[in-house]
Order: C-alpha cells, then sequence, then structure tokens
C-alpha cells in the first residue's frame, strides 16, 4: 500500500498544467436562471387562475358586481344541495377507500399473502382508464339491463351509491400506494420491543402499527377526499340526477353558457381541495418520527389463520378490480350487451359515432407523448433549479410554491381558468385557442405538482457536496447536472414522463372546457359518446385508453429496465476487489 | 500593496476573518499566514467553525469580515469556481454515475483528450490505483475512494489543497496507513494543504502547524510541540494530550493557594484575590517518589505533595497511575511512567511536581 514515488515533473506546486479559468463568473446567470420556470407557471397557470377570480365578480357584460354572483348563488337552494351531496358523499367514498386500501396494503406489506406481486399489480389497475369508465362498467352490471341489478335490492344504480361504488374503484390504487408507503416503513426492533414486553398482537397494533400510520391513513384520506369532490367522470356517467358541484360547473358553462355562475362554482370547488391540501402539507411536514436511521425492516412472520383471512380478502378486492374493466371489455366486445354476445369489433369502428373515433384516439397518444416529453424537459429542470439552485433560498421558494399550486386546483377549475383567460381579447395567447398546444400545456400545468415533487425528493437526497466538488473542479453546473446528477436521478425522470403519459392519456377534467372536434381526444370522446346514449362504443373507446396504459407500463418497464443497466452500471456492476 | 510583499512565502493571509449566521457567531477575527509548501491544521471540536473557516478559503461560503488574501490577490468574495484551490470533501463526494478515470479526469473539462490521458496516468500512478480506472466508486473500499478523491482535487494542479477531515470516515488501520500517504504525498508536491480535523492525534502527526479552534475563535496557532509543550490557554491544554489540572485561588498576599497548601508561584498580573486559576502537568511530567513524612513543600525547583495510589492500570510499555493527594479531597493526578517498580494500590507516595513541567493558566474550571 505505498504510493509510487517517482514525482511527475508537471506535478511540483506552482506548476499546474491546466489553464486557469477566465473570468466566468456563473453567478448573476444561475440566480436568474430560477426565473425561467415562472416563464411557463405564471401564464400557465396563475393567470388562468386569476381570470377565475376576476369572472367571479363580473356579470354577463364583464362590468364588476363585487360579490353579487356569490350571494345570488349562495341563497339558491340548489347550491345547498349540491355542497351536501358533495360533502357528503366525497367523506363516504373516501371513508370506504381508505378502509378497503388499508386492509388491503395491511395484506400486502404485513402479511406472508400469497400472489402479493399480482395483487399490487392488480391494485394499479384503475389508474390505466378515466374515471368515466368504472361508470360506464356499473351501469352494465347494475343499470337496469345489468346482470346484477337484484344485488342493489330495489335501488338504483343511478346515483349515490353508484357515484360512491365508481369513487372507490377509481380512488382505490392512490389510497394503497400511500398506504403501502406508510404501511412498508416499519422497524423491526419496536415489534420486537413490544413482544419482549408481552403486549399481544392486538396492542401490538394499536401501539405500534396504529401511530406509525395515522399520518399514512389521514394523507390517503385527504387525497381521495379532494379527488372525489372535483372529480365530474364518474357523476356524469353514473350520477344520474344527483346534484354535485363538479356536475353542476359543467352544466353551468357547457350546458348554459354561464360562465360567472361557473367561476363562483369552481371558486366553492377551490376550497375544499385547498384544505385538503393544507392538511397533507402539515402533516407532510411533521418529521416521520417511526423510522429512524438504523431501523432495522420488518420481515412479516408466516400466521396461518391471517394469512388465509387477508388471502381471501385481497382476492376478493381483485375480483372486484377485475370485474370493472372486465365488464367494459366484455360489453365492447359484444354486438348488443346483455341481448347478443356475438363477439366482434363493430364497437370499436367509431363510424357513426360522435366524438372523433380512431382520430380522438391519435390526438390522445400525440397529447400524452408530447406532455411526456415537454413537462418532463420542463418540470426536471425547474426542479433542479429548486432544489440545486444558487439563486437564493427565498428566491426558489416561489417556483416551488407555484408548482405546488395545481394540487390545490381542481382540473374542472384550471380548464375554465383557461376558457377565461383566453377569451380576453387583449392576449396576445390567444392564438393557441383551439390547438393541440393549448391541451399540451394546460395538461403539463394540470399535472405539475406530483413530478416537481418526485424530481424534489429524489435531488434533495443526493448531497450537495456532489454539487461542491463540481463546482470546486471548475466545471459548468450545467455538465455536472448532465454527467452526474441526471444518471442517478435518472429512474426519477423515467417515472415522471410515465406518470405525465399516464395523466394525459385519461385526463378528462381540464381538459373538457378546451378541445375543438380537431383536437378531440379518446377521453372526451367517451364522454361525447356516452352522453349520446352509445354506451358500447364509449367502453370501446375507455377501453382503447385502458390497453395504451397497459402496454405503455409493460413497454416502460422494458425500456427503461435497459436504459437504466446501461446508465446504472455504477450501481449493478459486482463489486471489485 | 499586496500579502505577498510583506510575507515573500506568504501564500495564503486571512485577515480578521468572520463568519455570521443570523445572531450566531461561526467565526469570529481569525487571522493566519500559511507559508507555501506549508501543511496546516485546523483542529477543534465539532462546532468549533472550522469546517466553516475551511468552506471560506474554498468560496463555497463567503465569510461575513475580514480578508482572505491567495498569492497576493483578494479572493475574499470570489466563489470557488475561479479558485485556486483543490477539495477533498468529508464523504469524498466522489460522483457515483463515473468511472474513477473520469472522476479523476472530471476537472480537465475542456483540455485536449492527450493531455487528459497523460494527467489520469500520472495521477494514477500516484495513488496506486492502475488497475481500477475502470471501476465505479460503489465498488471500492473506503481508502480506495479516499485516494480517488485525492487525485481528482490534484489532478487540475490546484495551488492549494483543501481537506474537510479525510480520514474521519475510515477504519482505524487504513486510517493510519493513509495518514503517513497524505504526509508523503504532501512532501512530495510541496502543495499548501490546509486540512480539517477533530483528531489531535491526526493533527499532530500530520502538520507544520496548527490552528486551534474553538467557537469561532483562534485559541493558538503553532507547530505540534508547541501546543504539546507549551499551550497557550486552558482549552489547547486539555484539548491536545492528557493533562492533569488542579484548581487553584488567588490569595490576598498574591500567592496562589491550593486547598490549605499557599504557594508562591508567578501568579499572572492584576489577579484580583479569589480568582480561580488552574495549575495543570502532563501524566508523564510528573514524578513519584520514596514517600516521606513531610508537609507539603516547594523546594528543589519543585512541589512536593504526599500521596497514595489510588489504582494502576498496566498499558505494555508503560504503566497509569492514579494519585490521591493528602489534604486535597476529591482532587487526583494521572502519572504514567516506567511499569518497573510500580507499587500497589493504597501505598502512599512522594508526589513531585517540577515547575517547569507545571503550566499555569488564568481560567477557572471551564474546560
Amino acid at each position: 500500500m505505498t504510493i509510487a514515488p517517482a514525482l511527475p515533473p508537471s506535478l511540483a506546486a506552482g506548476t499546474a498544467t491546466v489553464p486557469r479559468p477566465g473570468l466566468r463568473s456563473p453567478r448573476p446567470g444561475a440566480v436568474m436562471a430560477i426565473l425561467l420556470p415562472l416563464l411557463f407557471l405564471v401564464p400557465a397557470l396563475l393567470l388562468p387562475l386569476a381570470s377565475v377570480l376576476s369572472k367571479a365578480v363580473q356579470d354577463r357584460a364583464g362590468s364588476y358586481v363585487g360579490l353579487a354572483n356569490l350571494t345570488e348563488y349562495l341563497s339558491s337552494p340548489h347550491l345547498a344541495q349540491s355542497l351536501s351531496n358533495s360533502l357528503t358523499l366525497s367523506g363516504l367514498s373516501a371513508g370506504i377507500s381508505v378502509a378497503l386500501a388499508f386492509l388491503y396494503a395491511y395484506g400486502l406489506t404485513r402479511t406472508r399473502v400469497p400472489g402479493r406481486g399480482f395483487f399490487a399489480l392488480v391494485a394499479q389497475l384503475p389508474l390505466l382508464a378515466p374515471s368515466l369508465l368504472p361508470g360506464i362498467s356499473l351501469v352494465y352490471l347494475f343499470g337496469n339491463q345489468g346482470w346484477l341489478k337484484g344485488w342493489l335490492g330495489g335501488h338504483s344504480i343511478y346515483g349515490s351509491i353508484g357515484i360512491v361504488m365508481g369513487e372507490v374503484f377509481w380512488t382505490f390504487p392512490h389510497a394503497v400506494m400511500i398506504l403501502t408507503a406508510a404501511l412498508s416503513l416499519a422497524d423491526a426492533r419496536l415489534y420486537e420491543a413490544a413482544r419482549a414486553l408481552k403486549a399481544g398482537p392486538w396492542r401490538r397494533f394499536l401501539t405500534v402499527t396504529l401511530p406509525g400510520v395515522r399520518a399514512g391513513l389521514v394523507s390517503a384520506f385527504v387525497a381521495v377526499f379532494a379527488m372525489v369532490i372535483t372529480d365530474f367522470g364518474v357523476p356524469k356517467v353514473i350520477g344520474g340526477n344527483t346534484p354535485l358541484l363538479a356536475t353542476d360547473i359543467y352544466k353551468q358553462v357547457i350546458g348554459q353558457q354561464n360562465f360567472q355562475r361557473g367561476a363562483i362554482v369552481a371558486l366553492l370547488l377551490l376550497l375544499p381541495a385547498l384544505i385538503a391540501f393544507l392538511v397533507d402539507r402539515a402533516m407532510a411536514a411533521k418529521p416521520a418520527a417511526m423510522m429512524g436511521g438504523k431501523a432495522v425492516a420488518l420481515v412479516p412472520d408466516r400466521q396461518p389463520w391471517l394469512d388465509r383471512l387477508f388471502f381471501l380478502f385481497c382476492a376478493l378486492m381483485a375480483v372486484c378490480l377485475l370485474a370493472i374493466p372486465s365488464t367494459a371489455l366484455f360489453a365492447s366486445l359484444a354486438k348488443l350487451w346483455p341481448y347478443n354476445l356475438t363477439p366482434g369489433l363493430w364497437h370499436y369502428r367509431f363510424e357513426m359515432m360522435d366524438g372523433g373515433g380512431w382520430d380522438a384516439y391519435a390526438n390522445s397518444v400525440r397529447l400524452s407523448a408530447l406532455v411526456a416529453l415537454f413537462g418532463t424537459l420542463l418540470i426536471f429542470p425547474a426542479a433542479w433549479l429548486v432544489a440545486k439552485g444558487r439563486a437564493p433560498r427565498l428566491l426558489r421558494q416561489v417556483p416551488h410554491a407555484l408548482a405546488l399550486l395545481p394540487l390545490a386546483v381542481p382540473g374542472l377549475v384550471l380548464g375554465l381558468g383557461y376558457v377565461f383567460f383566453l377569451a380576453d381579447p387583449g392576449n396576445p395567447l390567444r392564438v393557441l385557442n383551439g390547438t393541440l398546444t393549448l391541451l399540451v400545456v394546460c395538461t403539463i400545468a394540470h399535472y405539475y405538482s406530483v413530478p416537481h415533487l418526485s424530481a424534489i425528493t429524489a435531488l434533495r437526497r443526493l448531497s450537495p457536496e456532489l454539487e461542491e466538488a463540481g463546482r470546486s473542479l471548475k466545471v459548468p453546473a450545467l455538465l455536472t447536472l448532465w454527467r452526474v446528477t441526471l444518471p442517478m436521478a435518472l429512474p426519477v425522470v423515467l417515472d415522471m414522463a410515465a406518470y405525465l403519459f399516464m395523466s394525459a392519456m385519461t385526463t378528462v377534467s381540464a381538459v373538457v372546457f378546451l378541445y375543438t372536434p380537431d383536437t378531440m381526444l379518446a377521453s372526451l370522446s367517451v364522454l361525447a359518446m356516452d352522453d349520446a346514449g352509445d354506451t358500447a362504443p364509449a367502453a370501446a373507446m375507455a377501453m382503447l385508453i385502458f390497453f395504451t396504459g397497459a402496454a405503455l407500463r409493460a413497454a416502460w418497464a422494458l425500456m427503461t429496465r435497459g436504459l437504466l443497466r446501461r446508465a446504472r452500471r455504477w450501481q449493478t456492476a459486482p463489486a471489485g476487489v | 500593496m499586496t500579502a505577498s510583499s510583506i510575507h515573500p512565502a506568504a501564500h495564503l493571509v486571512l485577515t480578521g476573518v468572520g463568519q455570521r449566521f443570523g445572531a450566531f457567531t461561526a467565526l469570529d477575527n481569525v487571522d493566519l499566514t500559511v507559508r507555501r509548501g506549508e501543511f496546516v491544521t485546523l483542529l477543534g471540536p465539532s462546532g468549533s467553525g472550522k469546517t466553516t473557516l475551511l468552506r471560506a478559503i474554498a468560496g463555497l461560503s463567503p465569510p461575513t469580515a475580514g480578508s482572505i488574501q491567495q498569492d497576493g490577490v483578494d479572493v475574499t468574495k470570489i466563489s470557488v469556481e475561479r479558485r485556486d484551490v483543490g477539495i477533498v470533501f468529508q464523504s469524498y463526494a466522489l460522483f457515483p454515475t463515473l468511472s474513477v478515470a473520469d472522476n479523476i479526469t472530471y476537472g480537465l473539462h475542456g483540455q485536449p483528450r492527450a493531455q487528459r490521458r497523460q494527467r489520469l496516468a500520472e495521477m494514477l500512478d500516484l495513488i496506486g490505483l492502475a488497475a481500477h480506472t475502470h471501476k465505479y466508486p460503489g465498488q471500492l473500499s473506503g481508502g480506495q475512494q479516499q485516494r480517488v478523491a485525492l487525485a481528482r482535487a490534484l489532478a487540475p494542479g490546484p495551488g492549494l489543497l483543501l481537506l474537510d477531515e479525510p480520514l474521519s470516515a475510515l477504519d482505524a488501520e487504513v486510517r493510519r496507513d493513509l495518514r503517513g500517504e497524505l504526509r508523503r504525498l504532501q512532501r512530495q508536491l510541496g502543495i499548501t494543504t490546509l486540512m480539517v480535523t477533530h483528531d489531535q492525534e491526526e493533527a499532530l502527526t500530520l502538520s507544520d502547524r496548527i490552528m486551534v479552534l474553538n467557537h469561532g475563535r483562534v485559541e493558538q496557532v503553532g507547530t505540534p510541540a508547541d501546543l504539546y509543550e507549551r499551550p497557550a490557554s486552558l482549552f489547547v491544554a486539555g484539548f491536545i494530550g492528557a493533562m492533569n489540572r488542579l484548581p487553584l485561588e488567588v490569595t490576598s498576599g498574591g500567592n496562589a493557594r491550593l486547598g490549605t497548601l499557599v504557594l508562591n508561584l508567578p501568579v499572572p498580573d492584576r489577579a484580583a484575590p479569589g480568582t480561580a486559576l488552574s495549575l495543570c502537568i502532563r501524566p508523564e511530567g510528573v514524578e513519584l517518589t520514596e514517600p516521606a513524612d513531610q508537609a507539603p513543600a516547594l523546594s528543589d525547583g519543585a512541589l512536593h505533595l504526599p500521596g497514595r495510589i489510588i489504582d494502576s492500570e498496566y498499558q505494555g510499555a508503560q504503566i497509569a497511575q492514579r494519585i490521591a493527594l493528602d489534604g486535597l479531597p476529591g482532587l487526583s493526578l494521572s502519572v504514567t511512567g516506567p511499569a518497573r517498580g510500580a507499587r500497589a494500590p493504597g501505598q502512599p507516595v512522594g508526589v513531585i511536581l517540577p515547575l517547569d513541567r507545571l503550566h499555569l493558566f488564568a481560567e477557572g474550571a471551564a474546560a
């Protein structure tokens, strides 16, 4: 272990072979760069939202009327009905969804249920389709001609029952994801300590397990609640005449062209989502006391009875989760469900239908690809500037706060904001009206927060010393980003792109106000065909989206594996001597 | 007038450097002159400001007061990209996505390929890792990673090398090996080096000079021998090596009182009666003799005290004993010496504290 004694002449002190870098000061540029994300976030997010606010205080002619619209709407009996329906149904759906998801996630993480990988995969299925799909399938199953109509005991699927069932299905994967994450962070030492102190299984559950996942439970409930109250896909298809805030906006704007009233409802809808967002932030700010640096991962023991019980439960849930897309699939393949079950592809031709058919599908794929590409190219560098930029901390908080805003903004509200913002004759961005570009911009803004947060989390996990080392070696920050930071964060970057693609494929709420016949999307075409009573083609289109998502997932898994293997030799290569 | 015209050999001159974070003062008025080719260590406990000072010298976080001159140029506000420094980070900060070769040549960005290759070969030769060029940092041992980090910092040929606790992440044995190599390498290259450490042994063995920091202030700057033999403060005395401390109090007559014993010691000027002082002596400075039935006395240039062995610890080359002093309850002295002729616990013993081995500090029980 000795160092070669021969001293190369160029190593003598002071005789550096490197030309000293000149006055390449990074400072002003590096500081100003933090403003770049604002070039997107301000016009694509902040200004449209501001125009919702301003529209809410105008009359139809556009003159300022203060709170007149609000008081008028608040005094209408219709609002009270919508508001109470929205709150109760969202609360009910969130309660059921989180309870089922907790048991399911518990089975996946804390028991030795066989086939956990399969169950985890099945739980992701609802993510592949727009929220219209569960509505359509439930109509097929429990509707007037449904096979299982009798199960409802004479109640109609159209209304509260259908809404809750559909929403539970649609929000289930989100709740499972949050709770699986919470439950998998378990410190085996705490359970051993509890055992040593003679705590029984039930007491261990109450004193160790539950306190550990309390934050996860609150997060899941709040997230699902906000999703349900702002969703209009499920109630649109299966809600019957149940008035809800989300469908009210749609009716006011699309049905009655009453933009002012729409803006008022949009503001009301912003409230619960905003509260949910703040509660979640407050929970996230609390440090997770459960997992210290020395925690030992919990490996669940074999518990024959409990394992069997959880297997039954998970299997039952999996059947339900599979039943929804399967029903839509069979219905879309049958000539005339449920009377003529001859299989065929009639409903996939879309020729005689409204809704754009295959053109809409092609638009959707284009939109999703563009959103994934440009969204990732925009969001990751912006997150890098926030997490690793050289600008003062306070300045970096500005784009960060804006990036989190979409979490608290329902898609319907954002879409409406675009309508108002671009209706202004003085706005130079009006040229975007009716273009696919507009849908791309709106969709990126709509789904900005989640990829931004994953990028920030991934970047913050990297030691700041890496950047400092790059700087001390006089290498431009962008080169260190390209050669070091980006490869290390690559799995997250790929996930960001996949998330954006899937979201764009299934989005309905924001773009529903913005499309034209030329920019019709597959998800919107499901809505249009279902509206027109063409349920089978609607189911067919929903299944197309579903299979596109599934294919993308599979292709993505293969592609990323190859890509990661090449880019991450540093991680996978066998350890040297 | 530049610094180099004042000190021809001065490579780095710190003048009144201070760093405040809000109301907290991390560094207060630090002065230091580092000669070309010198190895200077910034030593202190955690929170003493040593890393803050290194980051200021590196240009990673500019100081809020004072100035830093390097090669006679004021670089206080110049950030790291334009400083002539190479840095070895505490956790090495090797780029995990790049191979050993790419890590080392990272700072040679923009140079012709042939030149980079040649430089890489030189560096690999220097650190003796030529066989590991294509490996990734994750595949190297801690000691190998440390050498790569060193090579990466040296490759662009910086005039000043900064080491932030370079050995703290390593096992004791590897650490000893690398300590020797680091010193040899630094001598070979003649590169001015500043190292931060909290390990006094590391500081003593590696440095030409050591700056001891405590609570953001400089306690003492000197050679390792200076610090060990002539500590300037009670903190330095206690921080470097083992030290016995006996509390003294200034009497009304201007003498010092140790328990019931009044000593005619050179008490610092203007020390008011009742002031607490500390009398310190290294364990190896204490001599033991036959017990004598005499009262404590000051004679023959030494302080004679009667005592009794409390316990002893056999350490191979030497023996460490604890001595209780008669008439001074609660006080004990640690003494190290040859193992031969050691007395058993409980035995009386005569304790001799030679005056030339004693250090007197005008501070109470602070450290």
